[in-house]
């Protein structure tokens, strides 16, 4: 399968992705997703579910054993992770040749 | 207090309960073909958000509508199949919006889209394959009481109207489904317009 067809990620489904390394469920997805971008990307209830349907859709995520009867847990699945280690190679990659062509690090 | 209105989009019917809501009238329910029904109240401003899905199962439904929940948005009224799903701020501070983002709002025309095509080609191959397969009127009878043709007068009209509900009762259902199919199709169409002149109007900020 071609992982390439999924990128690039939008920066939400890049933080949502980040989030769910581990299992989470979907208020504390959008709690983490805004800790992760110090509070600049929040991501508002129903956006979040059709961002979470897609990315079932696309078996980026999967749904694991909850305990909790009214709330699902979501974690990035197999294919998930590898979409978002060669998301994390190709900003990687862009980071270096805006360095090496004038950009100075960490800016 | 009942009222009929057909809305296609969201952001007008969004505005049209804040405008009942302001004038007193509470919103509580949706009942199908378009019925909002009301319950007197204090006159309020009101943030009535409204998003658009359909669920497989109570679980579905219940994990969507929690998400809301802890998010500071109460469920007004919805129901696992209804498609339409009402939302109003618990919290005072709670953000403007259950969608963040344009393209994420936009897809509610999209899902509502579909739902609409689905209706458009079940009850369309219903409704063809009933008249296609049975002709009413042309190779199948409507009235089947044997020599109602050649009855005269009083003895025509009354096995006439005696029968009239059970043929009716025949063809009309088929007619229903076919008309409710093109119903749906021109819903599908508006929805798909909608969907466009948002997008448009909110260009600027995709």
């Amino acid at each position: 399968m071609n992982l390439t067809q999924y990128l690039p990620l939008t920066e939400t489904t890049l933080y949502i992705m980040l989030a769910l390394r581990q299992p989470a469920h979907g208020y504390i997805i959008m709690q983490k997703v805004e800790e992760l971008s110090t509070g600049r990307v929040r991501i508002a209830a129903g956006t979040m579910y059709g961002a979470l349907e897609n990315l079932l859709k696309q078996k980026l995520i999967d749904n694991v054993p909850s305990n909790d009867a009214r709330r699902k847990l979501y974690q990035l699945s197999e294919t998930g992770y590898k979409v978002l280690r060669l998301e994390i190679e190709r900003l990687k990659h862009i980071l270096t040749i805006a360095g090496n062509t004038g950009f100075e690090e960490g800016i | 207090m009942k009222q009929f209105k057909l809305f296609i989009d969201f952001t007008k019917e969004e505005q049209y309960l804040n405008e009942q809501a302001k004038k007193g009238y509470k919103f509580f329910k949706y009942s199908c073909l378009g019925f909002y029904h009301f319950v007197n109240a204090a006159p309020a401003d009101t943030n009535y958000r409204i998003d658009y899905h359909t669920f497989k199962n109570q679980y579905d439904f219940n994990n969507y509508i929690t998400m809301f929940e802890d998010s500071g948005w109460r469920h007004v009224y919805g129901t696992k199949s209804s498609g339409g799903q009402y939302f109003l701020p618990i919290i005072e501070d709670a953000p403007s919006d259950i969608f963040s983002d344009v393209t994420s709002k936009a897809q509610r025309y999209i899902r509502y889209q579909r739902t609409c095509i689905l209706w458009f080609v079940l009850l369309f191959i219903y409704s063809t394959s009933f008249l296609l397969i049975n002709k009413p009127g042309l190779s199948a009878p409507i009235f089947l009481t044997p020599g109602l043709w050649e009855k005269q007068g009083l003895r025509f009209w009354f096995a006439f109207l005696f029968e009239l509900p059970f043929a009716l009762m025949r063809v009309l259902p088929a007619f229903l489904f076919l008309a409710g199919s093109i119903y749906n199709g021109c819903l599908a169409i508006m929805a798909r317009k909608s969907y466009k002149n948002f997008l448009s109007q909110n260009k600027e900020q995709a």
